[in-house]
């Protein structure tokens, strides 16, 4: 390898994100739309975590994302807070047509905070494309946002929001660092 | 172990490689990869070495430099597409060691999961259904119900694992030896749950459908036995397609199937936790249960002793 572009290479800044939700709120479905440009109506419970990683541009500056695509936590399955290490930020999903997913990523957040202090995140409701099924009204999502929550909506079916959502978080991280 | 002679520990070892297929790296307390080794290429890693395997093993970005006690990040899918659980051993030495192996069991674990995620969905989907009861219910809800209730597996496991909840008057071995679980009962515990619509506790069953039993008095004529006993089955086939039937529009496709056997059995209340909860250990049981894995959709196989 040519010494400038292995110099470039190490000055790659490289970011750990976690996404984080209850089940089938479409973790998977969101960092295969971000990183594949895909998307499938079959649903796949996720045991475990699978890595990807997709290079983000913000503001001229190139970050690797390591997107950790994690198992959904339920009444089942318990999220393992080792996955969490070493992360830099992550991304709360909720099923805007379940209500009770809100619920889920409050207590997420919540835990994540106690284990491992503030840190960026977002707030992601996905499935914009069944808005009219959505158990979850603006009032609340103006509430979280007066409490400096950063929020997008989202649809891993058509693409919707799905860059930019990631691209937000960067912004985010990237100020945090410095 | 460290009195086990060389050639077991090397057998062992051997066996352990074999079926864990296991690769490793070493970072010193910095951070920095000291020595990469194992079976790096069944997991899907090619020519890994210091200086490459962050770049290849992405699990291992942002976690370098380790600190703390030695931990565990299971489950974690490679590249192509094999599952393994990471160690991260803390030496003695201030190095560490993450240790990567196939993980055992991951696909018994993933239909598990799948199966009580599904479920967990339908039970939520049909919360939506009630909460709309007095309206009219959307469209796409019904359509969603649809979809999901299309194999109807996971109600289907749930509802004849309830056919077990027998009644608690029948905990003595020798009264159930002799009482008759009716059709009529095992029809009531399936409406019952299906009429509650899983609010009941969920019990996913990952080899699919469990057998249903009957009890049987011993003084009737076994060929009494075989057909009363299949006309109990075909009548709950008959039960649980009406049932769905008069769900409009959800109603699953439901492959049922039966098989029948007789012998005795231990019979007993062996849970804490759920009290009604009986279990039957029989070989007849056994039976009868690998009849109906054999028996095709609407089919009935028997295999009765003679006594």
């Amino acid at each position: 390898m040519p010494f400038h572009l292995k110099f470039e290479k190490e000055k790659m800044i490289q970011k750990k994100v976690c996404m984080l939700g209850s089940f089938a709120v479409g973790k998977t479905s969101l960092v295969k739309r971000f990183v594949s440009s895909i998307f499938s109506e079959e649903y796949l419970t996720t045991v475990g975590v699978k890595v990807d990683k997709r290079l983000v541009k913000v503001n001229e500056t190139e970050v690797n994302l390591m997107l950790w695509d994690l198992h959904g936590e339920d009444e089942f399955q318990k999220l393992r807070l080792s996955y969490l290490r070493g992360m830099s930020g992550y991304i709360l999903v909720v099923d805007g047509t379940r209500k009770t997913t809100l619920d889920r990523a409050f207590a997420l957040q919540r835990n994540t905070e106690a284990t491992f202090g503030p840190m960026p995140f977002i707030l992601v409701l996905n499935k914009a494309d069944l808005k009219q099924e959505w158990q979850i009204g603006d009032d609340v999502l103006e509430g979280l946002r007066a409490k400096g929550w950063l929020i997008k909506k989202t649809s891993a079916l058509t693409g919707e929001g799905v860059p930019e959502m990631f691209e937000s978080l960067t912004e985010r991280i990237l100020i945090e660092a410095t | 172990m460290s009195l086990m002679p060389s050639s077991v520990k090397t057998y062992l070892e051997s066996i352990s490689i074999e079926r864990f297929k296991p690769a490793f790296v070493k970072a010193d307390p910095t951070g920095h990869i000291v020595l990469v080794g194992g079976d790096w290429f069944n997991l899907g890693v090619q020519d890994p070495l210091p200086e490459t395997i962050l770049e290849r093993v992405p699990l291992l970005v942002g976690l370098l430099p380790l600190q703390g006690a030695s931990f565990l990040i299971p489950d974690v899918q490679m590249k192509n597409g094999r599952i393994a659980d990471a160690h991260f051993f803390h030496e003695p030495t201030g190095d560490w060691v993450v240790f990567v192996d196939v993980t055992p069991h991951h696909v018994e674990k993933q239909q598990l999961f799948q199966l009580a995620n599904e479920l967990q969905l339908i039970k939520q989907n049909l919360g939506n259904l009630k909460i709309n009861a007095h309206g009219r219910i959307g469209k796409a809800l019904q359509q969603e119900l649809q979809r999901r209730y299309q194999d109807g597996r996971v109600a289907y496991i749930a509802a004849l694992e309830v056919t077990f909840e027998i009644d608690a008057t029948v905990k003595d071995a020798e009264t159930i030896r002799m009482a008759i679980v009716s059709i009529e009962q095992i029809s009531q515990k399936i409406e019952l749950l299906l009429g509650e619509a899983l609010a009941w506790p969920i019990y996913p069953c990952p080899s699919g459908f469990q057998a249903i039993f009957g009890l049987i008095p011993t003084e009737k004529k076994l060929e009494d036995v075989v057909q009363t006993l299949t006309e109990q089955i075909l009548a709950l086939m008959n039960d649980v397609a009406t049932y769905f039937d008069a769900k409009e529009g959800l109603r699953p496709v439901i492959h049922l199937r039966g098989g029948t056997s007789s012998g005795d059995a231990v019979v007993a209340n062996i849970t804490a936790q759920a009290q009604n909860r009986v279990t039957v250990l029989s070989k007849a049981m056994n039976r009868a249960h690998e009849l109906t894995s054999k028996a095709r959709p609407g089919q009935i196989l028997s295999k009765f002793l003679v006594h």
